[in-house]
């Protein structure tokens, strides 16, 4: 029989033997700690350092939820929106209102006459260079899809205000010296600001300031 | 249903709030004693606990067991010992753990040493980034799958790691007077 062979084969059992041993010695070791008053003891940086874990996980903790969630959602979303390509009408602005909403391509216009009239309608000019390429409704909610002049695609969302996400998973910014909610990941960009009745959600896979430029229009 | 989906069970958040508030504190200690800094031993102690919720269903049905415990306390030493990597910048890698033992049968040879608990501290002479990975295998009965995303490295890298304490330990058990 080769080394190789009888290696694997007879000592596999062994191994499974001894690891097992090993975590149960060492687990016994750690509850006995668990239990002492060394882990009690009341040390400042150990206190200060706790609290701030405490804050910091319940934030990543936050953060992957959000993560899994857009994952879950995106498939589903994108479906949705291919659906409404083929069977929805482009949007109109209402008749006799043309002034309030201005042209098509660089403003938030009405919404598609088809919405339910407790929807609250943006009217507002968007910076420089961005564009409007399609808008939606789902309930209460408006919802804008806007390329901006870098061409990075960003979503706004408006709805009544209800709540802000909870404050300490987010960052704070001033827009037009309101304070705006944000949170900044590897693969998205997220932006929470509420003006008067209405809370505006902002989404982009880029860059926050792109984000700021478009929450500085609104509010 | 999505939201259902992409939310976890009450029963999963009930286990990670129970093992979080049971085990930070011992957590934190750990990593404090390997980086000796409570403000980068809580970054390990976070990131630790992080990947604990991402891997809730691995945890032991006992959540007050010392398997959890040594479980939890793995983790943390891992992720402790690679920001301490980090801030040192000394990745070496020590070429005796390339060496193949002589052919021997393992077990036969601790049938005759009775000492166990001799035996369990040679183990602890294996780095833990192999002792880790090994004992998370054979423990634990984690694929290699599984301990890649636990420990945050390639596939391929726990199987090397796997392999190499594999080899060690035979050196380790005979240093230690295992008779052959």
């Amino acid at each position: 029989m080769k080394y190789q062979d009888s290696y694997q084969g007879d000592n596999e059992a062994f191994f499974r033997s001894l690891a097992s041993l090993y975590i149960e010695d060492e687990g016994e070791k750690l509850k006995h700690e668990l239990e002492t008053e060394y882990i009690e003891i009341d040390d400042i940086p150990q206190q200060t350092a706790l609290y701030d874990l405490d804050k910091n996980v319940n934030k990543a903790i936050s953060a992957v939820k959000l993560r899994q969630f857009v994952y879950m959602a995106a498939p589903v979303a994108a479906c949705f929106l291919i659906a409404l390509l083929y069977i929805s009408k482009p949007a109109i602005p209402n008749n006799g209102t043309a002034d309030t909403f201005p042209p098509l391509d660089t403003t938030i216009q009405s919404t598609p006459t088809s919405a339910p009239a407790e929807i609250t309608l943006l009217s507002t000019k968007l910076p420089e260079g961005c564009v409007v390429t399609k808008t939606d409704y789902d309930y209460d909610k408006m919802i804008y899809y806007i390329r901006n002049a870098q061409n990075n695609n960003i979503v706004l969302v408006s709805e009544p205000f209800t709540e802000i996400p909870p404050e300490e998973n987010f960052d704070q910014i001033t827009v037009n010296g309101i304070t705006a909610y944000y949170m900044s990941k590897k693969d998205y960009k997220i932006l929470f600001v509420r003006n008067n009745d209405a809370l505006y959600t902002l989404s982009s896979e880029f860059n926050v300031q792109d984000l700021v430029d478009i929450a500085s229009s609104i509010v | 249903m999505l939201l259902l989906l992409s939310f976890r069970t009450e029963e999963e958040k009930e286990k990670f709030e129970f093992v979080y508030n049971r085990y930070k504190k011992l957590l934190l200690h750990k990593a404090f004693d390997i980086l000796r800094d409570y403000s980068l031993a809580q970054d390990a102690t976070s990131e630790a606990f992080i990947r604990v919720y991402k891997n809730l269903n691995k945890l032991d049905d006992d959540l007050e067991s010392g398997r959890t415990a040594a479980f939890l306390v793995m983790i943390v030493k891992n992720v402790s010992i690679t920001m301490l990597k980090k801030r040192n910048r000394n990745e070496s890698i020590d070429m005796e753990e390339f060496e193949r033992p002589d052919s021997f049968n393992l077990e036969q040879s601790i049938i005759s040493q009775n000492d166990i608990s001799d035996l369990l501290k040679l183990v602890d002479q294996l780095k833990e980034e192999l002792k880790t990975p090994f004992l998370l295998k054979y423990a634990y009965d984690l694929s290699y799958k599984e301990i890649s995303k636990l420990l945050k490295i390639s596939e391929n890298n726990v199987a090397v790691r796997i392999n190499r304490a594999k080899n060690k330990l035979p050196n380790i058990l005979r240093k230690g007077g295992i008779s052959l």
